[in-house]
């Protein structure tokens, strides 16, 4: 993954909970150092279980869930992201794979998948199309 | 993009040795000029490091894995390993999930022959239940519950009037202890449907011949709100954080009247 020296200054107001799923490890911790410092609060989760346990602590605005969860090359991000949909509509999601082919794509979108992104892709260019899609989703009073 | 691949799951994780500790909440008896310790809250957590720490994460981890009998009997071996080492007298509430009562048909077989070579009777344990999301077993859960009751350990409702933690399982149970969730207790004392629903319970409660625990109580305001809704135990950050179990003796030696009140 490429890291850009540049920093979004589009920093929310209020902080917004973020989760990144993904079974590689160094790539949850990037995405947490990255975003973090640009003022979210990012939960991370490696496996669709452990996601699924972490969706009701927060109001999530946002979920960058990785298509490939297991290292054998299923399809389990789309179990999360089912799951987001089924009971959190409000939260924003984007898939993130390095292997999304038109069908993937037609039922992440069917899932309600907001934003496909595919890897490699800059930090910096995640953040920007988070913070985007947390304008899609006010942080709540709860959280405020 | 590549990286390394989680070898092992977090399943993996819990079930090795070591890989879950125990906290202890404590319980206090409110009626008289302080609140006692009554009892400890035995409560499991994850691997250190991990979202799992967490015991509500835990519990809908393992449920998420379809592993919840697999999760409970590993966190009632090491509760049970725990309290005999630290707590030889002390009444030992375990969280379980209802779908393990209902599912595993030797689950109470398994409990009360790890209580007997921990050597901690049955009538210390107080198996705590509460919100089933998935379809359970009723002939088992029953049978389970007659199995444990029958052996003198008592049966509690956790999260009492949160989600599917609810009338049908009072009645399914007939607890020993109700639980209130959090829910109902926070701001209890300046919300005056909050007291008419603690109100409620206690006297509900009282007819079930069941005692009621109010969970997370955070301010005098509402401790004072759960007293003059007549109940007689709470627990929560006003009264003691969750302790670990190398601070637990100590804890329990600074308590007042400690021999008389715990069980």
């Amino acid at each position: 993954m490429q890291v850009l020296n540049q920093t979004i200054t589009t920093t929310p107001a209020v902080t917004s909970q973020i989760l990144v799923v993904d079974d590689e490890a160094p790539i949850r911790f990037a995405l947490k150092e990255y975003l973090s410092t640009q003022g979210l609060a990012v939960s991370c989760a490696g496996e669709v279980a452990e996601a699924e346990a972490m969706l009701p602590l927060h109001d999530y605005s946002v979920a960058i869930v990785d298509l490939h969860l297991t290292g054998n090359c299923g399809f389990e991000g789309l179990e999360v992201i089912s799951a987001i949909r089924a009971g959190y509509p409000r939260t924003r999601i984007v898939l993130l794979s390095a292997n999304i082919s038109p069908e993937t794509g037609q039922t992440a979108r069917d899932l309600g998948v907001d934003v496909l992104l595919h890897k490699p892709m800059p930090l910096s260019g995640v953040a920007q199309i988070v913070f985007e899609l947390i304008q899609l989703h006010p942080v709540s009073k709860e959280q405020s | 993009m590549t990286g390394v691949k989680t070898s092992f799951s977090l399943l993996d994780r819990i079930l090795a040795p070591g890989g879950l500790t125990v906290v202890f909440q404590p319980i206090f008896a409110l009626p008289g000029t302080a609140p006692k310790l009554h009892a400890l809250d035995c409560r499991v957590r994850g691997p250190v490091g991990t979202n799992l720490e967490e015991p509500c994460v835990l519990a809908e981890y393992a449920r998420h894995k379809r592993a919840e009998s697999l999760v409970d009997r590993a966190c009632l071996t090491t509760a049970m390993q725990t309290v005999s080492a630290l707590l030889p007298a002390s009444r030992l509430p375990i969280h379980l999930h209802v779908t393990t009562l209902g599912s595993d048909q030797d689950f109470a077989e398994f409990l009360l022959s790890l209580a007997e070579q921990s050597d901690i009777s049955p009538t210390r344990l107080v198996v705590e239940v509460g919100e089933p999301e998935v379809p359970w077993d009723h002939a088992i859960f029953t049978a389970s519950l007659q199995k444990l009751r029958a052996c003198g350990v008592r049966l509690a409702l956790s999260n009492f009037g949160n989600q599917s933690a609810n009338y049908h399982l009072l009645l399914d149970c007939q607890p020993d202890f109700i639980s209130l969730d959090r829910y109902l207790v926070n701001h209890s004392g300046s919300d005056h449907r909050r007291q008419v629903i603690l109100d409620s319970l206690a006297r509900l409660a009282a007819r079930f011949e069941a005692e009621v625990i109010a969970e997370g109580v955070e301010t005098e305001a509402d401790l004072k709100a759960l007293c003059q809704a007549g109940i007689r135990f709470a627990q929560g950050a006003l009264l003691s954080q969750a302790l670990v179990a190398q601070t637990l003796p100590a804890f329990v030696m600074q308590t007042d009247a400690v021999a008389s009140t715990v069980i």
